[in-house]
């Protein structure tokens, strides 16, 4: 009884710790939030603010949560950036400055001497540059060095990098190498050095240099005027803002001299994947017409090459990169300009909160909506600044290009593709799949899993396909009555079950007149007899007519639309990002702005309604809306349908009246017409303290979590581990590790790791691409002809890594030294001897240690043989025992026990 | 007959400063554009914008550099056509003389109002009511607080006060937007009680009554670092005025007579100095609804200065005409009143009706 009791007080207290842990076990998974629909928060409020120090300030004090516009860094708000608790900032990369060269001459028009004429010259200037003191000093460190026009963060650099890295260690900062090129050449061209100045035919030579005063120019041109003055040039330093600077180095003719050198400074506001052009647009008269572009007279090798990635004359992505890299050895050369630094511009936001980055745009990107969330909660008010706050009036045709404009309707609309924000390359919000089969011929591939690239013989344009819209005749064109047989490429993108699933804002269900009703307005905004007519479309509709070839709706649950297209690009994703677009503004809203502008009471571009002196349409503010609103009122009584020769096949009159009494219904609530089918909704515009409130849209179709693999940029770390020593003509391996966060980074999801294997003046003596053994571990492979090359000295191997997830290029190094093969020999023997000597010492030691166990087996054999002889005696004795003695009487007691022990 | 020569004189008055006020707006017109200079300016921007547009837009990315050209320049031309750049700059001088003489402001070319307005009216008037709200309640407040206490202390000449206000006078040397910069240091950055800038909380309120006072809550410090700003200087300079004025014989003899104090400031000094009391107000009136760049910019506050100074900035010139025609013709009106009311509140001042 009492063992059971004790059993039961056991089990009790088993069970009893078993239901404790299991509370305590489940409490955080019963306690974790649900994932909502929609974006994490519950509203985002707009402040407008320009001053930095007050942004840092406001983020600070959790007045603001994020910055959506790149602020310049100087001393004080590094160190608060660096040093406040609360603040947080991504980088983003896409500004850039160089300078610029006047490249007429040896002689102006008014006979003054250009020695930037001379591309020696200019070349040299790469060398008398010192980019890390501009990085350090000047940029704070909020920059990288550079040499190229090419963005140090994106693809094509990233690509180049083995060719890249080779010439900017040829062009890194080597002063006298600069002065004694500069020296030459300018006593080539006819210059006197007299008491540590140039004379030219008498006259010093004077070197009148722009320097942009807005930014950091106005220190990086000191720097360089510094370094101009040392060399014995008279610098003229003109101090300029953009506008006052514009007229002499880009409108005026460089042939009158007014300027030799001028600080300029470049943006690129995406992620751009393709940047073939930049030879040409920055170093050839094909990149722009005004005359300093037209003075450009490269090498003809250079321009051709140059010309021939400006016109994308290429058949192969290698003829593609044989040409970058042959066109950056040549432009180094040419410099006509010489490039000095990437900026990195930090985007600031508070520790308690999280989003998405881009590394081009920062957070001005329609990512920011679907990743916005604070780090501990679920929903809540986000608190979002930005330099300017609702700009331009807004319309779902022309309205504002405002990036401050864009950020905030970005979060108000769905998407066919959004941009990934460490790629450039577009991702599926609303599509699904997509197959592109292009032409055989065409130079294209494709990196992303949900897009399937096919060549094909011949693409062939169904003649039922829709080609366009006759204005006149208010119907569809077919391809068949084009005449339009064939096109270089199909598209085919599937959406899966959206038509009568996807909710706009105003309850509005999406039906597949959001998709077609409006397709006649690009057609009518083109045609002059039209009302809609609008000049300022014909140019973007002129070379979308030349490359559009048809489409037409395959299914509509699910819904899957192929289009015949002769555009190309490198890369297909683009191709279907290009034409798979996405109904984010349903036909209804759209429709009442077409009804104003029929009326002639308002257009939806600024041109056109400077023409008609109208109001340029604006959906949420200002007399438009009175306008709008009396259309409206008129739409709902009419039950008026926009094309409705064409657009009556999709829509009934009570399904129109419906959508506008929604409409209606949805400005009496809020105040405005925008309506869309984004993560967020607009709520309230208010104009005169130029605030906007977003709010969480819970009928979105995505979850809150679908990009949060996006939060931080899977950028690799790499560690290159070369061997001990390398043998001159015997094979060597180096390992190179790639992780991120700890974890072996996939081999699938690398896209390449290069190398290149210098000596210590910087030779390259091998290059190419390393083998993936398994995930996180690469192998360079050193071949005995490159070794063979090596001599005894310091060697290091150099690795460009780059993700398929992040277009950031890695760079990670290791050093090993080569030794002779006598050496190797000697070194090979002493490490043998020494292993000899340690064999020897490790088998004494074991045969010391076996002698002892064999000592000691001896010892216990011995001693159990003795324990064995008396146990024998004894045993002989106890057998004897009974014959010698008689027993006394019978046994009361058991008998004794005898026990043997044997070993 | 009085009333008649009153009338006549009041449009001959009118008629001269009209005539003034129309030269004055052509050589503004002239000014703004540089003598058709701007154009350049303008086409030339033009141009590079247009460029960086089609290079950045990926759509135009895989074209040929022919092609670009060719949209660039079908681009530009249309945008010629819209800002009118097609017509030589005389004929638009002229057209823009007589839309400012029928107080046509016109269309912006380049900037949009608030709400997203292309008329220069809208861009103006949008922004006046917060441009009063704050500039004129300042100018106001800051205009009976100098004149009160400058009465105040000019009766206690040499008084410690009096001293106070005099030693601290040069401190009014600073603009108010660098007191404003203080303020926002003690009173955002470190006590964090008001707002740094902005006309309203984020998000405003929804109720108006809630609205309105936080509207009131975001003008404690702009409108505190103009009062601080100008506070002793104008109580100093009103002082001076009026210690000069109670000087005059014909106060020293009303002191004589015996007459009361009170009676000797309101009749003997206030009264005649009460013209440029007028003008100043007046001046300063007008001068307010101008509003004030850079404090505008340092409290974030929506008024016309940031606007104005857009509209220079931009080379909007129908924006920059707009504003000279509303301050031009304030001021005509302006001067054509204080005529008058010289002629009643002065009786030194005589003026021939008939």
């Amino acid at each position: 009884m009492g063992r059971n009791k004790a059993l039961n007080l056991l089990a009790a207290a088993i069970i009893a710790f078993v239901l404790t842990a299991s509370v305590f076990a489940f409490a955080p998974a019963a306690a974790a939030p649900e994932v909502p629909n929609g974006p994490w928060v519950d509203e985002v409020v707009w402040i407008k603010e320009g001053d930095p120090a007050k942004v840092v300030d406001m983020i600070s004090k959790g007045d603001m949560h994020a910055y959506f516009i790149d602020v310049r860094v100087d001393p004080k708000l590094a160190e608060r950036i660096k040093t406040d608790p609360n603040i947080a900032y991504k980088y983003a990369y896409g500004l850039y400055f160089e300078l610029t060269f006047n490249p007429v001459g040896p002689e102006f028009k008014d006979g003054s001497f250009n020695p930037f004429s001379n591309p020696r010259i200019r070349e040299a200037m790469n060398w008398l540059i010192d980019r890390n003191y501009i990085v350090n000093e000047i940029m704070l460190g909020f920059a990288r060095p550079k040499w190229f026009p090419l963005v140090s963060a994106f693809p094509d650099y990233a690509k180049l990098a083995d060719v890249v890295k080779i010439l900017e260690a040829e062009y890194s900062y080597k002063p006298e190498k600069a002065r004694t090129v500069i020296f030459e050449e300018l006593t080539k061209m006819g210059c006197e050095y007299k008491d540590g100045k140039w004379y030219y035919k008498g006259k010093p030579v004077v070197i009148k240099f722009l320097i942009r005063i807005e930014d950091q120019r106005r220190q990086i041109g000191d720097y360089v005027a510094d370094q101009l003055e040392k060399l014995g040039f008279t610098v003229e330093r003109m101090y300029k803002s953009a506008r006052e600077a514009a007229p002499i180095w880009l409108r005026g003719n460089p042939a009158d001299g007014q300027w030799h050198v001028y600080t300029g400074g470049w943006i690129t506001t995406a992620v751009s994947r393709d940047d073939a052009d930049v030879w040409a647009y920055f170093y050839t008269p094909l990149g722009r017409p005004e005359p300093l572009w037209q003075a450009y007279k490269p090498d003809p090798i250079f321009y051709e090459v140059a010309r021939k990635l400006w016109n994308r004359e290429f058949k192969t992505i290698e003829e593609r990169q044989e040409l970058m890299a042959k066109a950056a050895e040549l432009a180094i050369k040419d410099s006509v300009r010489v490039w000095l630094v990437d900026q990195i511009v930090p985007y600031l936001y508070r520790k308690d909160v999280t989003l998405a980055a881009d590394l081009s745009g920062g957070f001005a990107t329609a990512l920011w909506s679907r990743t916005v969330r604070f780090v501990d909660k679920v929903g809540g008010t986000f608190r979002a600044g930005n330099r300017e706050v609702l700009v331009d009036p807004w319309n779902p045709v022309a309205g504002t290009n405002w990036v401050y404009d864009a950020v905030l309707i970005s979060a108000t609309q769905g998407a066919a593709f959004l941009t990934n924000p460490y790629t450039g390359l577009p991702m599926p919000e609303r599509v699904i799949n997509a197959t592109v089969y292009v032409e055989k011929g065409v130079s294209t591939t494709v990196s992303s899993d949900w897009l399937t690239l096919r060549f094909v013989d011949k693409v062939e344009v169904p003649a039922d396909a829709w080609w366009g819209y006759d204005t006149k005749a208010k119907k569809v064109v077919t391809a068949g009555e084009a005449g339009v047989k064939a096109a270089k490429v199909r598209i085919v993108a599937n959406y899966g079950d959206v038509i009568g699933k996807i909710k706009y804002h105003d309850g509005t269900t999406m039906s597949l007149a959001d998709w077609v009703a409006l397709w006649p307005l690009s057609f009518y905004r083109v045609d002059p007899d039209s009302p809609l007519y609008d000049a300022a479309a014909v140019p973007g509709f002129t070379e979308w007519r030349k490359l559009f070839m048809g489409w037409k709706i395959l299914s509509t649950s699910p819904l899957v639309i192929e289009w015949y297209v002769n555009f190309t690009h490198p890369e297909a994703e683009f191709i279907v990002s290009s034409y798979a677009g996405w109904p984010s503004i349903p036909w209804h809203v759209t429709a009442i702005g077409i009804r104003a502008e029929e009326k002639g009471l308002l257009a939806f571009s600024t041109s056109k309604a400077d023409k008609m002196k109208v109001e340029w349409m604006n959906y949420i503010g200002g007399p438009s809306l009175k306008i709008l609103s009396d259309v409206l009122d008129e739409m709902i009584n009419t039950g008026y349908i926009p094309f409705s020769e064409w657009a009556s096949k999709y829509i009934t009159p009570d399904e129109a009246k419906a959508r506008y009494q929604a409409l209606k219904n949805w400005y009496n609530a809020h105040g405005h017409f925008w309506v869309g089918d984004g993560p967020f909704y607009l709520d309230r515009a208010d104009f005169l303290a130029h605030t906007a409130t977003l709010k969480a849209n819970r009928n979105y179709p995505d979850k809150a979590d679908r990009w949060a693999w996006l939060a931080e940029p899977p950028i690799p770390e790499v560690k290159v581990e070369a061997p001990e020593s390398v043998v001159p003509g015997l094979p060597a391996n180096v390992t190179v590790r790639v992780s991120y966060k700890g974890q072996p980074y996939p081999a699938a999801r690398i896209d390449f790791v290069k190398y290149l294997v210098l000596d210590a003046a910087g030779n390259v003596l091998g290059k190419g691409e390393a083998k993936a053994v398994r995930d996180g571990v690469f192998v360079i492979q050193l071949s005995p002809e490159v070794t063979g090359k090596m001599v005894p000295g310091s060697y290091r191997v150099l690795t460009f890594t780059l993700s398929k997830d992040v277009a950031m290029p890695v760079t990670a190094e290791s050093t090993f030294p080569a030794i002779s093969q006598a050496a190797y020999l000697t070194a090979l023997l002493g490490r043998t001897e020494a292993r000899i000597a340690s064999l020897e010492q490790s088998v004494n030691a074991r045969l010391s240690d076996i002698e002892g166990r064999i000592a000691a087996l001896s010892s216990s054999l011995n001693t159990a043989m003795a324990v064995g002889a008396v146990a024998l005696v004894l045993a002989l004795i106890a057998l004897a025992l009974p014959f010698v003695r008689k027993p006394k009487a019978p046994p009361a007691a058991k008998p004794e026990e005898t026990v043997v022990k044997t070993q | 007959m009085a009333v008649k020569g009153l009338v006549k004189y009041v449009v001959r008055r009118g008629l001269v400063l009209y005539a003034t006020m129309l030269a004055a707006l052509y050589i503004t017109i002239l000014v703004a554009n540089m003598g058709g200079k701007v154009d350049e300016i303008i086409l030339a921007d033009l141009q590079t914008q247009i460029w960086d547009t089609v290079n950045r837009n990926p759509a135009y990315r895989a074209l040929s550099g022919a092609e670009r050209e060719r949209i660039v320049k079908q681009m530009l031309e249309n945008e010629i056509k819209r800002l009118g750049l097609d017509q030589p700059f005389l004929v638009r001088s002229f057209r823009y003389l007589i839309d400012a003489a029928t107080l046509n402001l016109g269309r912006a070319q380049f900037m949009t109002s608030d709400t997203g307005s292309r008329l220069v009216a809208n861009i103006i008037l949008e922004r006046l009511p917060a441009t009063v709200m704050l500039f004129t309640t300042v100018m106001v407040i800051n205009f009976f607080l100098h004149l009160f206490l400058g009465l105040y202390l000019s009766r206690r000449y040499g008084s410690l006060l009096d001293r106070v206000v005099v030693a601290l006078a040069p401190t009014s040397v600073l603009p108010g937007w660098f007191y404003g910069i203080i303020l926002i240091l003690i009173f955002y950055t470190w006590l964090h009680v008001l707002p740094p800038g902005g006309i309203v909380d984020v998000p405003p309120p929804k109720d108006p009554l809630l609205y309105a006072l936080s509207v009131l809550k975001h003008m404690i410090l702009p409108m505190a670092s103009w009062i601080i700003a100008g506070f002793f200087l104008g109580v100093y300079g009103n002082r001076t005025f009026f210690l000069i004025f109670s000087t005059e014989d014909y106060v020293e003899a009303a002191k004589a007579k015996g007459l009361p104090p009170g009676l000797v400031e309101r009749r003997y000094i206030l009264r005649p100095s009460l013209p440029p009391i007028i003008t100043g107000f007046a001046l300063g009136l007008i001068g307010s609804w101008s509003g004030a760049i850079i404090t505008e910019t340092v409290f974030n506050w929506p008024g016309l200065g940031s606007v104005a100074y857009m509209a220079i900035q931009y080379l909007d010139t129908p924006v920059i005409l707009g504003f000279t025609v509303i301050y031009a013709y304030l001021l005509m009106i302006t001067v054509l009143i204080l005529d008058i009311i010289y002629g009643l509140v002065d009786p030194r001042i005589k003026v021939r009706f008939g």
